[in-house]
């Protein structure tokens, strides 16, 4: 079926009674406020009515709901607990709306290997609570507690704050639409357990991730955990050009010196003082609004935040390894008492963030008001001409002020490039601004400074990339014909299913 | 929250556009984790949380769903226990308004468009009843003096108008037993937060001005508070409906009583029935107030009491649901409360001890007649016992 058809009512009550024959009936949500309260997507997708809200809480459930679904030729949108700012997962108009927030189990914590077997519903508060217990902890995204790790990770390598770390994922348990049910990775052999991704076999793993539900619905993952070290301590080092601190982080992070680290252009990190401990709101001082390239007297352009962890000795040896790498690229380490004396908010939140190794929403980004971002991976080289680039961009927009975070992944290999630009929820046309000058910025930086994008719908970029989108053509005919996963975020075009639908 | 307000005001609008879903209206406790909005213990979905109260506020003003019924009983079957004002992202935005007023908003248009649920109407009718009989009535005294050089002020009017006695009666004889000269503060009728709560917006603001017309005249004083609702809306939200309102010294009796164990003024009898309790900590005074260690320090200066916590205490209390008026989950009321009797059971204590008669009668209607003493009042407990 196509996304754009709608089923007939007289389908609709077939397809209500199937599903609560199969499922508990208080599984199968249709009443008007729990189908209005799930039309919008948190994004900025418009409203969208589903016909049914189903909450499943086992594997065989959602087998049973696809396969209803399927044989009906319904829409399934999937969501594991909601989070969702961006429109991956918009509400199919008229279909399922399944919703994983239930099946929240932590099924294995295994410590010797390192890893954790979860549901999708499992969220970052209550994995990173548990494997704290056990001195353990995951990779953390700069998003709110309540988001899912798999919902988080599914899209993209890793959580935000990691440096030395990718492919956070190591095997799936995944719902075809026909019912099947496969496993990747190492799990898929009888006994052998979750600890390797990678096997005799292609990498089914992969194939799930960035694919936003439209192959399949994840119902089981398990993912890498790591031990909480002894010691833990963060340093901030102070850059005049980001070009500075890009080059610190690489020498840094290759050297092992620190865990985690991030680069702050000076007005996200002096945002930080902005917000008091209870996170009340603060206006942008007219000092913020002046021109990004020039930081105030006595703040650095460029602020790194290192965290370090070990044992104790290594982490105080680190710090002076740290202190002469700073100065190497041109930069300066500052004291502990500098440092909190410079951005005591940030300081006592990133003591904290790092502390619990629990994801909190940073409270400059949310406590400012609401905020458009521009999201891109690059090279090393390609970033450093992208920040001048971008933050000019939107400097000639009078979109003031300009804020920014920057992480490497992988060592460095790509460097993550975060934008913010503020914009009150209520002020749609400068919200509209920035949404169009968004679009032109991911376009420019794609071609003329080799970015790639971090999300799949900031433009058409798919359908432009020749075999590698053949290829995905021909595995989503493959797994669903029928075209009933997330269809709404069109992903793949109609047409493509116009010969199944004959 | 403005009296004025509504759900297609620009700042409810804007909050409601800053809900990302993270669902932390839900849960609570870290690195504990446990589901602690009574309306999701029940719902299990978006729709049964603050975040799906503010897409439901975001659709009617879309005009995709009207305010009918159905949204009434939803609406009302909220049991407000306040777990929602956690959401630091809905709190940001304008620190007059908590997340939770986006239900009181939602509440107040529906009490404006006279969509109700039967019992919510019912409680209007009286509500409008008494203001009007009110309006021919001569005032009360503001105080009524039990020792007029009295420097603390009790508000006992709600609670006795709650229909328990009891408490008064257990707070005159535990200060007897201090040896402090109190006054007792007649309200004006209620102190207003019911009306509040309950989008009953229209008779907020005379309540307030008259009630605050009288306790203005004794700032000099110390109000010491026996109902958590009363002073929860007294001290965070009077200066929004009193312009001429200025903080005044506000105590929990809990907090006096702890004072007096711990400066040797009260102090425990010796042949104390060895017993294990539980402290329930009211949502009001709890999350509301941030008195948590009061009535627990007051419990164990009690000889035999042993305190034993259930699994969601202090801030991650569970609500005990007196509150839902609405049917959107049948019983509501009675199924929160069975669940938080249930975690009481589990800690194998004997008694159960609360400092809010609504949340000790709402525990107690769920209860055989047997058991029904086994839910006691912190005061009258504490009363026996010195």
């Amino acid at each position: 079926m196509l996304m754009t058809d709608k089923p007939h009512v007289e389908q609709t009550e077939a397809i209500g009674e199937e599903l609560r024959i199969a499922l508990e009936s208080s599984k199968v949500k249709d009443d008007d406020i729990t189908l209005t309260s799930y039309g919008y997507d948190g994004g900025p997708a418009p409203y969208s009515k589903p016909a049914f809200v189903v909450l499943p809480t086992t594997g065989d459930e959602v087998r049973d709901i696809l396969m209803i679904a399927n044989r009906y030729k319904m829409p399934v949108g999937t969501i594991a607990a909601g989070v969702n700012v961006a429109s991956l997962v918009v509400p199919p108009d008229g279909g399922i709306l399944m919703d994983l927030r239930n099946m929240n189990k932590i099924l294995e914590i295994n410590t010797d290997s390192g890893y954790a077997v979860i549901e999708p519903g499992c969220n970052f508060d209550k994995l990173t609570g548990a494997l704290r217990k056990v001195g353990f902890r995951f990779q953390m995204p700069t998003a709110p507690g309540g988001s899912t790790p798999l919902g988080n990770h599914l899209l993209k390598p890793s959580g935000s704050l990691a440096n030395r770390h990718l492919d956070s994922i190591l095997d799936l348990e995944v719902v075809q639409p026909d019912g099947s049910i496969i496993k990747t990775g190492s799990s898929h052999f009888e006994g052998a357990g979750s600890s390797l991704r990678y096997g005799p076999f292609p990498d089914l793993t992969g194939l799930y991730c960035c694919s936003y539900g439209t192959l399949g619905i994840v119902t089981k993952a398990a993912v890498k955990i790591y031990p909480i070290n002894e010691c833990s301590k963060v340093v901030l080092a102070g850059f005049d050009t980001f070009a500075d601190a890009v080059d610190f982080i690489k020498d840094a992070i290759a050297n092992n010196i620190p865990e985690h680290c991030i680069i702050w252009n000076w007005s996200l990190y002096q945002a930080f003082n902005l917000s008091d401990s209870e996170n009340t709101v603060v206006e942008f001082p007219e000092s913020f609004k002046s021109n990004p390239f020039d930081a105030p007297e006595g703040f650095p352009y460029s602020m790194v935040t290192l965290f370090l962890s070990g044992y104790e000795e290594s982490v105080d040896a680190n710090i002076k390894v740290s202190e002469k790498v700073a100065k190497k690229h041109n930069g300066r380490q500052l004291s502990d008492a500098e440092a909190r004396a410079l951005l005591p908010v940030g300081m006592k939140g990133w003591d904290k963030l790092y502390a619990d190794y629990r994801p909190q929403v940073p409270i400059a980004l949310y406590g400012l008001g609401r905020n458009m971002v521009w999201i891109v991976h690059n090279e090393p080289k390609d970033i450093k001409e992208l920040e001048k680039w971008a933050v000019e961009e939107l400097d000639k927009e009078g979109i003031r002020p300009v804020c920014y975070y920057a992480h490497p992944f992988d060592f460095g290999r790509s460097i993550f490039f975060r934008l913010f630009a503020f914009a009150e929820a209520s002020d749609l046309e400068l919200r509209h601004k920035i949404g169009a000058k968004f679009s032109e910025m991911y376009d420019t930086a794609m071609k003329k400074y080799n970015a790639l994008p971090y999300r799949y719908n900031v433009g058409d970029f798919v359908r432009g990339t020749g075999g590698y989108y053949e290829l995905l053509k021909k595995i989503k005919l493959a797994v669903d014909p029928n075209n009933i996963l997330n269809p709404s975020i069109n992903l793949f075009d109609d047409e493509l299913f116009e010969g199944e639908k004959q | 929250m403005r009296l004025t307000a509504s759900i297609d005001d620009r700042d409810v609008k804007n909050m409601g556009a800053c809900c990302t879903r993270c669902a932390c209206c839900t849960y609570s406790g870290w690195p504990e984790f446990n589901i602690t909005c009574p309306l999701y213990a029940r719902g299990k979905s978006l729709g049964a949380s603050l975040g799906g109260v503010v897409f439901l506020n975001r659709a009617i003003n879309e005009k995709k769903i009207e305010l009918n019924q159905n949204v009434a009983e939803f609406a009302y079957t909220c049991t407000g226990c306040g777990l929602c004002d956690r959401c630091y992202i809905l709190s940001i935005l304008d620190p007059a308004v908590k997340p939770s007023d986006h239900i009181r908003t939602l509440r107040a248009d529906l009490v404006r468009k006279g969509v109700l649920p039967e019992k919510v109407k019912q409680l209007y009718e009286r509500v409008k009843q008494a203001s009007d009989e009110k309006a021919t009535k001569a005032p009360d005294s503001a105080v009524q003096t039990t020792g007029i050089e009295a420097d603390t002020v009790i508000v006992a009017e709600c609670c006795e108008k709650n229909g328990q006695g009891q408490v008064s009666g257990s707070v005159a004889s535990l200060l007897g037993k201090i040896g402090k000269n109190a006054a007792v503060f007649a309200e004006e009728g209620f102190c207003g937060s019911t009306l509040y709560d309950f989008g009953f917006w229209d008779y907020v603001e005379p309540q307030v001005k008259k009630n605050w017309g009288k306790m203005k005249g004794l700032k000099d004083k110390t109000f010491v508070f026996t109902d958590p609702h009363c002073q929860e809306f007294i001290v965070n939200r009077y200066r929004e409906f009193a312009p001429d309102y200025s903080e005044v010294k506000a105590r929990h009796f809990s907090q006096i009583l702890a004072e007096a164990f711990g400066a040797k003024a009260l102090e425990s009898k010796k042949n104390g029935k060895k017993l294990k309790v539980c402290y329930h900590d009211p949502c009001y005074l709890g999350r509301g107030l941030g008195v948590y260690d009061a009535p627990r320090e007051v419990l164990t200066a009690l000889d035999g009491v042993e305190l034993v916590e259930m699994e969601r205490n202090r801030k991650s209390s569970f609500c005990c649901g007196a509150r839902a008026l609405g049917d959107y989950y049948p019983d509501m009321a009675a199924e929160t409360a069975k669940e938080r009797m249930e975690e009481f059971r589990a800690t194998g204590a004997d008694v159960l001890i609360t400092a809010c008669t609504s949340c000790k009668h709402n525990f107690q209607n769920v209860l055989p007649e047997a058991e029904r003493g086994r839910v006691q009042d912190l005061f009258a407990f504490v009363d026996e016992r010195v």
